[in-house]
C-alpha cells in the first residue's frame, strides 16, 4: 500500500513504538506521516481508542472508528499482552531496536512491569522515551482521571472559552490531546537530534496540563501584572484587553469573524444602516473600545447590518477593501473551498479491505524536500504481528502459540 | 554529554506574533544561537500590546512579546535601508534556519524569499508561515488566529446549538500552529543532520488548524453528516461538562462514562438511590434525560466548594477537575513544581515571568533566558558574530541603519 516516492521522508530511518491513549495518538501519527516507523502496540483484541465514534456507516466496530482511523495513519501495529512475562519480554526485545518510545500509561505503571526508562535503556542506551502523563510523573493529581474535559480545564483554557452568562466551555475537538500530543512530538524530536551529537538517548516528560496552560495567550499574564482574573468574553480576542463583545456578527446565512478591520462604514451608510458610526470616537478612542457600552453599541449596529448579507457576499467585498473579515466556515464549506482545494489539501486514502477510498485531512505543512504523507490508512488490529515479531526472529509456530496463550 | 540539545545551531528571525517567532523561541531555549530581527521604526504587534511589565506601555515592555520571545538576541536594522539588507544577508549566510512570518509578498520585495537565500545557503531551512500558505488562489490573504479558527471549521463546532459561534480565548490557532511549525522544523534539521540537506517549509496556519478538528472532516467525507456545536455534550459521557461551585465564576468540570462511575457520583452526592432511578439507571437513559441529569447535578456541586467536588469525585474514580481561573493557574501547585512559570531577569531590570514548554528533557533541559529589548544585543551582533568594528557600528547608528528608540512611531 506504501505510496512509491521521489523523494524521502525526513523521518524516514527513525523507528517509533507506540504505547498510547489518546493523549498520545497524535504525537506517534505526527512522526509516521513525516515517515518514521511507527509501530503501535495494542492489547489483544484492540485498545480501546477503537471503540471511539464516529463510525464507518454508523456501525460501531473496532476496525471502523473514524476516530481512530484519523490518529492512527502511517502506522504498523502489533498486539501484546504487557500483563504476561512473555509479553513484557517482547516488549523489551522491541524497545532494544527502538529509537522513540511514546507512552501514556499511569506515572510508575511501567516501572513496576520492569519496563522503566532506566530498565529498558541499559539494553538500548540510545533510546529516547518519551512519556505523555496529565499532570507531570509527580505530584497530588499524578494518578488522577483525566480526559480532555480535565485538561483544558486545569491547564486553563476552558476558564476563558465560552460567553460570561453560560458555562465554561470545553474547546470542541480534543485539544488537551493536541497540545500535549504535539509538545511530546517536539521534545522527543529535540532528544533524538541530541543524540545525533552524543548517541545517548533520555526521557522526556511532557505534561498535558502544562501544555495546555502554554496554549492560552498569556491569559495568566493578566493576573500578574493587572490582578485581572480574566474572564469568558464570547468570540473576543483577548489582545486589546478583557471586554464585553464578540468578534462574530450573525449574516444572513450564519456567522462572519469581524476581527481584522473596521466595519465598511461607507457602504453601511448607503444602505441606511452607519447610525452614527461615522466619525464616532470608538475608532480613534482605544479606551472607547474598552467601555462595555460603547462596544455593545458599535457591536449592535455592525450586527444588525451583517444580517441582511450573505456571509461570502460580505467576506469578498470586505476583502477587495482591504477589510479582514472571514466567514465562520462549516466543515462542508471548508471542503468545498477553492483555497483548500486548489492546494491540494484532502488526500483520498486507500480502505482495501472496504474495497473503498475516502478523504483524509492531509498536510499540515508542505516540505520542500522531504514530503509529507499518509502511507498508509490506520493499521488493523495486529496487521502486523507476523512482520514485526518475525523480524525478531519468531517462527509462524511461535507466534501461535503466542496467540493462544494471550500473549499477542 | 552535551548540556544543550542545539549548541552551535544557529536561527534568523524575521517572525511576527506567534507562529514564526515561537518554533525559533524553542532553538533558543534548548540552545541554539537565534537573532531577533527587528527594526523600531516598525514594531511588531506583540510590542506594542498590553499588558506591560510594570503597567508601563513600552516596546520593550510588552509581556505578550517577552513571552513568545525568550532565549533570543535583539537586533534592530532598518531594512529598507542598503546597509540594512546588507546586515541581513550577513546572518542570512550565518544562520541554519530561518523563520518569517510576513505576507508572501513581503521577502520577495527584499529579495529574501527561499529562491534567493538558497542560492547562498543551498543547506538552509526556511519556514515561511502565512494564513493560507505560499501557492492558491488566496496565498496572500492576511489574517490571524481568530479569523482562521473561523475558516476552519472550528468556531462553528465551539458554542451552544442556539447561541453564537465561539472561539477559544484570542488568536486561539496560533499556539498549536507553532508546535506544528516546531516539529515541522525539528524534523527538516534532523534530516539535514543526516543527509547535509536542507529545504523550504511552507506553513499555511489554515491547514495547520485543520488537523484540530479533524475526525470531524472524515465523518463529513465518509458518512456525508456535518457535526455541529453543541457545548459541553458528549457522546461517550453523560454528564460531561462545566458545573457551578459556591463563589463568584467558580466551576468544576466532570465527565461520567461508564455505569461503575455513575454510581460513585451518586455516592458522592449522597444519593445512592439514583443510581438506580429508572430515568438514569443505564446510559442510553441518562443521555435521554441528560437536561434533568444536569440539573440534579448542579444543585449539587452548588452547595460545594470546588475542592470539595474534585476531592470526592476524583478519590470515587470520576475524572473531575476544578475549571482553574487564571489567577487558579498562576497559584497552581503542580506548574510551580514543574517551574512552568520562569522568573527570568529582563531588561527593565524586572524578573519577568516566562512560560515553559509543558516538556522536560532528562539529559539536555531548557537553558532559558529573558527575551530581548529591541535592539538589545546590537553590539553582541555586530561585533562579535558578524565582526563589524566599533566604528562601522558608530556609523551605522549615525545613519540610523541600526535603528534605537528615537526611530520609534511617534504616537
Amino acid at each position: 500500500m506504501a505510496e512509491t516516492r521521489d523523494h524521502p521522508q525526513a523521518l524516514e530511518d527513525i523507528r517509533v513504538l507506540e504505547l498510547a491513549d489518546e493523549k498520545g495518538l497524535y504525537c506517534g501519527k505526527l512522526l509516521a506521516d513525516m515517515g518514521a516507523q511507527v509501530i503501535k502496540v495494542e492489547r489483544p483484541g484492540g485498545d480501546p481508542t477503537r471503540d471511539i465514534g464516529p463510525f464507518y456507516q454508523d456501525r460501531p466496530h473496532r476496525e471502523r472508528s473514524l476516530f481512530f482511523w484519523h490518529y492512527n495513519t502511517s502506522k504498523q501495529d502489533v498486539t501484546l499482552s504487557l500483563e504476561t512475562p512473555e509479553g513484557r519480554g517482547l516488549f523489551r526485545r522491541l524497545a532494544a531496536k527502538t529509537d522513540i518510545i511514546i507512552e501514556t500509561t499511569l506515572p510508575g505503571s511501567l516501572e513496576a512491569l520492569g519496563l522503566g526508562y532506566d530498565s529498558l535503556a541499559a539494553d538500548n542506551p540510545g533510546l529516547i522515551m518519551t512519556s505523555i502523563t496529565s499532570f507531570g510523573p509527580q505530584g497530588p493529581y499524578s494518578q488522577y482521571k483525566a480526559p480532555d474535559i480535565v485538561g483544558v480545564a486545569m491547564g486553563g483554557m476552558m476558564t476563558v472559552c465560552g460567553e460570561p452568562e453560560t458555562p465554561p466551555v470545553q474547546p470542541y475537538g480534543g485539544q488537551a490531546y493536541h497540545a500535549v500530543s504535539c509538545q511530546a512530538a517536539i521534545g522527543a524530536l529535540i532528544a533524538l537530534y541530541a543524540r545525533g551529537l552524543t548517541g545517548r538517548g533520555q526521557h522526556v516528560q511532557a505534561s498535558m496540563q502544562a501544555a495546555v496552560a502554554f496554549s492560552t495567550e498569556f491569559t495568566n499574564l493578566w493576573w500578574i501584572y493587572q490582578k485581572l482574573n480574566l474572564k469568558r468574553h464570547g468570540s473576543r480576542h483577548g489582545a486589546s484587553g478583557p471586554g464585553p463583545v464578540g468578534n462574530i456578527c450573525h449574516t444572513k446565512d450564519g456567522y462572519i469573524c469581524i476581527m481584522g478591520g473596521n466595519p465598511p462604514l461607507d457602504w453601511m451608510e448607503r444602505e441606511g444602516l452607519a447610525g452614527d458610526l461615522k466619525g464616532h470616537p470608538y475608532w480613534s478612542n482605544p479606551a472607547l473600545r474598552r467601555d462595555p457600552q460603547v462596544s455593545l453599541h458599535v457591536f449592535g449596529l455592525t450586527d444588525a447590518w451583517t444580517r441582511t448579507h450573505s456571509k461570502m457576499k460580505l467576506f469578498h467585498a470586505c476583502q477587495a477593501q482591504q477589510i479582514n473579515w472571514a466567514p465562520v466556515y462549516s466543515l462542508e464549506e471548508v471542503h468545498a473551498d477553492p483555497h483548500i482545494q486548489a492546494r491540494d489539501f484532502f488526500v483520498e486514502i486507500e480502505h482495501p479491505e472496504l474495497g473503498a477510498r475516502f478523504e483524509y485531512p492531509g498536510a499540515p505543512y508542505k516540505f520542500g524536500e522531504t514530503p509529507w504523507s499518509i502511507r498508509r490508512r490506520a493499521p488493523l488490529v495486529g496487521e502486523d504481528n507476523s512482520e514485526v515479531y518475525g523480524a525478531l526472529g519468531l517462527s509462524k509456530e511461535e507466534l501461535a502459540l503466542l496467540a493462544q496463550a494471550g500473549v499477542i | 554529554m552535551a548540556k544543550k540539545a542545539f549548541e552551535g545551531i544557529k536561527c534568523l528571525d524575521f517572525g511576527w506574533i506567534g507562529v514564526g517567532p515561537v518554533p525559533l523561541r524553542l532553538m533558543g531555549d534548548h540552545g541554539a544561537t537565534v537573532v531577533r530581527l527587528e527594526s523600531h521604526t516598525a514594531p511588531e504587534t506583540a510590542r506594542n500590546s498590553r499588558p506591560y511589565i510594570g503597567n508601563t506601555a513600552h516596546v520593550d515592555r510588552a509581556y505578550w512579546f517577552a513571552d513568545w520571545n525568550s532565549s533570543k538576541l535583539g537586533l534592530s536594522i532598518d531594512l529598507s535601508k542598503p546597509r540594512g539588507k546588507e546586515i541581513a544577508w550577513k546572518l542570512i549566510r550565518w544562520a541554519d534556519i530561518i523563520t518569517e512570518g510576513m505576507t508572501t509578498k513581503t521577502m520577495r520585495n527584499w529579495g529574501m524569499d527561499y529562491e534567493s537565500v538558497r542560492k547562498v545557503r543551498p543547506d538552509i531551512i526556511y519556514l515561511s508561515t502565512t494564513v493560507k500558505g505560499q501557492t492558491g488562489p488566496h496565498h496572500s490573504a492576511a489574517g490571524h488566529g481568530t479569523l482562521i479558527a473561523a475558516l476552519a471549521g472550528i468556531s462553528s463546532l465551539v458554542g451552544w446549538p442556539d447561541r453564537y459561534p465561539l472561539s477559544q480565548w484570542g488568536a486561539y490557532t496560533d499556539m498549536p500552529n507553532w508546535r506544528l511549525a516546531s516539529a515541522a522544523i525539528l524534523a527538516a534539521l534532523d534530516y539535514r543532520r543526516r543527509t547535509g540537506k536542507g529545504q523550504f517549509i511552507d506553513y499555511s496556519q489554515f491547514e495547520g488548524a485543520l488537523h484540530l478538528v479533524a475526525p470531524t472532516f472524515l465523518e463529513y467525507a465518509v458518512n456525508g453528516r456535518l457535526m455541529e456545536r453543541n457545548g459541553n455534550r458528549w457522546a461517550y459521557a453523560v454528564p460531561h461538562g462545566a458545573f457551578p461551585c459556591q463563589g463568584d465564576n467558580r466551576w468544576v468540570a466532570l465527565s461520567v462514562g461508564t455505569d461503575k462511575e455513575w454510581h460513585s457520583l451518586c455516592q458522592a452526592m449522597g444519593d445512592p438511590a439514583l443510581a438506580q432511578d429508572s430515568r438514569f439507571a443505564t446510559f442510553m437513559a441518562r443521555k435521554r434525560h441528560e437536561d434533568e441529569l444536569e440539573r440534579i447535578v448542579a444543585g449539587w456541586t452548588k452547595q460545594h466548594t470546588t475542592d470539595e467536588v474534585v476531592a470526592s469525585l476524583q478519590t470515587a474514580g470520576v475524572a473531575s477537575s476544578v475549571v482553574e481561573s487564571v489567577k487558579d493557574l498562576f497559584e497552581d501547585d503542580q506548574l510551580q513544581h514543574r517551574r512552568h512559570f520562569r522568573w527570568l531577569l529582563h531588561a527593565t531590570g524586572e524578573k519577568v515571568p516566562h512560560e515553559a514548554w509543558g516538556f522536560q528533557l532528562s539529559k539536555t533541559p531548557d537553558t532559558m533566558f529573558a527575551a530581548p529589548a529591541m535592539g538589545q544585543h546590537n553590539e553582541y551582533v555586530l561585533k562579535e558574530i558578524l565582526g563589524y568594528a566599533d566604528e562601522d557600528i558608530a556609523q551605522l547608528l549615525m545613519d540610523k541603519v541600526v535603528t534605537t528608540e528615537d526611530d520609534l512611531p511617534k504616537a
